[in-house]
C-alpha cells in the first residue's frame, strides 16, 4: 500500500506541475515520459523505502521489494488509465525495474543509517 | 495516431491566423443578380478564401501594431501607423542618417497611393496593386527595396514583382541575408522581436534534428518576456513556449494532410503569431470559451479507466518518452512503422493469435530494447 500510495502521490505531483517543472505539454504526464519525472518518482520511492528499512539488511530488502511491488501495481493501473501505448509491456518492465531498484537502494541506505545510529548509541549499563 | 493536443491547438491557431477565408466583398458584389437583390449563400458551399493568403484574423492582429522596426544589414526602417490608418516609413542608414521616407495613404483599399521620397532625388507617387494589402511590414520592405534598387525619381521604369514595386529588370536579391531583426510594438504594451541565428541546440525537440538557422521571436508585455517562438525553416518546425499558457511544436509532417504549411512563415508572421498565441490562449484560460469535455457518468468513467479511449500510437517511444532522444528511439520508430504497416494496436500484445506480423513487430521491439537499441531480429529486413 505504501509503495502504491507513494507512486500515486508522485504521479499527482507530476501531473500538476508537468508543464512547468517536468516536460511541457508535448507528452502525457507520466514518470517515464521525462527524465526529471522519472528521477522524482525514484527519489520519492527511495526516501519512503528508506524509512521502512530495519537494521537487518535482508528484512530491509524484503520491505523494499514490497514497496516496489505496490508501486508497480499503481504503475500498471496509472498506465492503463492514461493510455497504455504501443510499447506498454516494455514500459511496465522498465518501470518495474526502476521502482524496484529505487526502493532497494533506499532501503539499503536506510538500513545503513539505522545501523550507524544504533552503533553510536551508548549501551545500557548491566543491572 | 494519438494527436497531440498542443499540435491541434497550434494548428487551429495557425489556421485561424492565416487561412481563415476572407469574406471578400468584391466578388460577391460583382455577381449580384439585380440591384437591391440579395444573393444568398447556400449551406455547404465554399464561399471564398485563398489558401496561402493571409486572412482577416492576421490583419486584425497586424492592425494592433503601432510601430514596426526592421533592421537590415545596411539600413533601418521604422514604420508607424497614424490614427487614420496611413503608414509612414523612415529609412535611415546604420548611423541614423535619413535616406528616404515612404508614405502609404489608405484611400479605399484598392486605390491606395504610395509616395517614396528619397533624400537625394525626387518623390515618386504610385497606386498600389489590387492584390497588395499594405501593412507596416510591407511598407518597410517596399521602402528598403526601392532604395536598394536605386530609385531616385519617377523617371525610372518600374514593375510589380512579388507584390513589391521594383525597378524594371532589377535582379532578385537574397532578402533572407539582408534581414537582421524585426521588432513590432503593439497596443496593450506588447512588443515582439524576431531575430535570426544559427540553431544552437539541434536536439531541442526530442526525435527531431534541427538544422540550419532559426528565427527566434520574443514576446514581451510591458518589458517583461512572456513567451518565445522558434521557427526553423530547414526543418519546417515551429516551437513555442509561453509559460503558463501554451507550449508545444508543430512541423510540416503534422500538416501533411493539408500539404504542409500553406504559406512561408516570415518574421512579420512570427511576430503576429506570437501575439495571437498569447491573445487566444489567455482568452481560453480566462473565459474558457473553448469547448470543454462534457462530464461523463461514473459508469463511463469506470469503463474508460479500464479500457481507455486513447488507444492510438504516438510518435516516439510510447510511455517511455524520456528515451526519445536516445539510441532506443530507433527501436520505437521501427516498431511504430511496423504497427502502422500491419494495422496493429496495443491489444496486439496479448491478442497474439490475431496477427503474426504484429507479433514480429513486438518481438523486434523487445529484442531491440534488450540489444541496447542496436537493432533486433528484423533490423536487416
Amino acid at each position: 500500500m505504501l509503495g502504491a500510495a507513494t507512486f500515486l502521490v508522485a504521479h499527482l505531483v507530476e501531473t500538476a506541475a508537468w508543464s512547468s517543472l517536468f516536460a511541457g505539454n508535448a507528452v502525457t504526464p507520466w514518470f517515464m515520459n521525462s527524465p526529471r519525472a522519472g528521477a522524482f518518482t525514484a527519489l520519492l520511492l527511495c526516501i519512503v523505502a528508506g524509512f521502512t528499512a530495519t537494521r537487518d539488511i535482508a528484512e530491509a530488502v524484503v520491505r523494499a521489494l514490497n514497496v516496489g511491488l505496490g508501486a508497480t501495481a499503481a504503475l500498471v493501473i496509472v498506465l492503463a488509465a492514461i493510455g497504455p501505448g504501443t510499447l506498454f509491456p516494455i514500459a511496465i518492465a522498465i518501470g518495474m525495474a526502476i521502482v524496484a531498484t529505487a526502493s532497494v537502494i533506499g532501503a539499503l541506505a536506510g538500513a545503513l543509517v539505522r545501523s550507524a545510529m544504533h552503533s553510536g548509541r551508548p549501551h545500557a549499563p548491566p543491572s | 495516431m494519438k494527436t497531440h493536443r498542443t499540435v491541434m491547438i497550434g494548428f487551429a491557431l495557425l489556421a485561424a491566423a492565416v487561412v481563415v477565408p476572407a469574406w471578400r466583398a468584391q466578388p460577391l458584389r460583382a455577381s449580384q443578380p439585380a440591384q437591391g437583390g440579395v444573393r444568398t449563400a447556400p449551406a455547404g458551399v465554399r464561399l471564398g478564401g485563398k489558401p496561402g493568403q493571409k486572412g482577416e484574423t492576421y490583419y486584425s492582429f497586424e492592425a494592433q501594431g503601432t510601430r514596426h522596426t526592421t533592421r537590415y544589414v545596411d539600413a533601418i526602417a521604422v514604420a508607424e501607423r497614424s490614427v487614420e490608418g496611413d503608414f509612414v516609413t523612415r529609412l535611415s542608414d546604420l548611423q541614423g542618417n535619413e535616406i528616404a521616407q515612404f508614405r502609404v495613404d489608405r484611400i479605399d483599399g484598392v486605390n491606395d497611393v504610395v509616395q517614396y521620397s528619397p533624400r537625394a532625388g525626387k518623390p515618386l507617387r504610385a497606386f498600389t496593386d489590387a492584390v497588395v494589402r499594405p501593412t507596416l511590414d510591407w511598407s518597410n520592405h517596399q521602402a528598403y527595396s526601392l532604395w536598394k534598387d536605386g530609385v531616385i525619381s519617377d523617371n525610372v521604369a518600374l514593375e510589380w514583382k512579388n507584390q513589391v514595386i521594383r525597378r524594371r529588370g532589377a535582379h532578385s536579391r537574397d532578402e533572407g541575408k539582408e534581414f537582421v531583426e524585426l521588432q513590432t510594438d503593439s497596443m496593450g504594451g506588447f512588443s515582439t522581436k524576431t531575430s535570426r541565428r544559427a540553431v544552437r541546440d539541434p536536439d531541442l525537440q526530442p526525435g527531431r534534428r534541427l538544422r540550419g538557422e532559426v528565427f527566434v521571436t520574443q514576446l514581451a508585455k510591458n518589458g517583461a518576456e512572456v513567451g518565445v517562438l522558434k521557427w526553423v525553416p530547414e526543418s519546417q518546425t515551429l516551437i513555442w513556449s509561453m509559460p503558463g499558457l501554451t507550449e508545444g511544436f508543430i512541423a510540416a509532417d503534422h500538416l501533411k494532410e493539408y500539404g504542409g504549411f500553406p504559406f512561408v512563415p516570415d518574421p512579420a508572421w512570427l511576430n503576429v503569431q506570437a501575439l495571437a498565441f498569447h491573445h487566444f490562449k489567455s482568452q481560453m484560460q480566462k473565459t474558457g470559451f473553448v469547448a470543454q469535455q462534457q462530464p461523463r457518468r461514473w459508469s463511463e468513467r469506470a469503463l474508460g479507466f479500464f479500457m481507455p479511449t486513447v488507444l492510438a500510437n504516438e510518435p516516439g517511444c510510447d510511455g517511455l518518452h524520456w528515451l526519445d532522444g536516445t539510441v532506443f528511439r530507433f527501436c520505437c520508430d521501427i516498431h511504430d512503422r511496423c504497427y502502422e504497416a500491419s494495422g496493429c494496436n496495443w491489444k496486439s500484445w496479448w491478442q497474439f493469435w490475431n496477427s503474426w506480423t504484429c507479433d514480429i513487430c513486438n518481438s523486434f521491439a523487445i529484442s531491440c530494447f534488450m540489444g541496447g537499441g542496436g537493432g533486433g531480429a528484423g533490423r536487416g529486413a
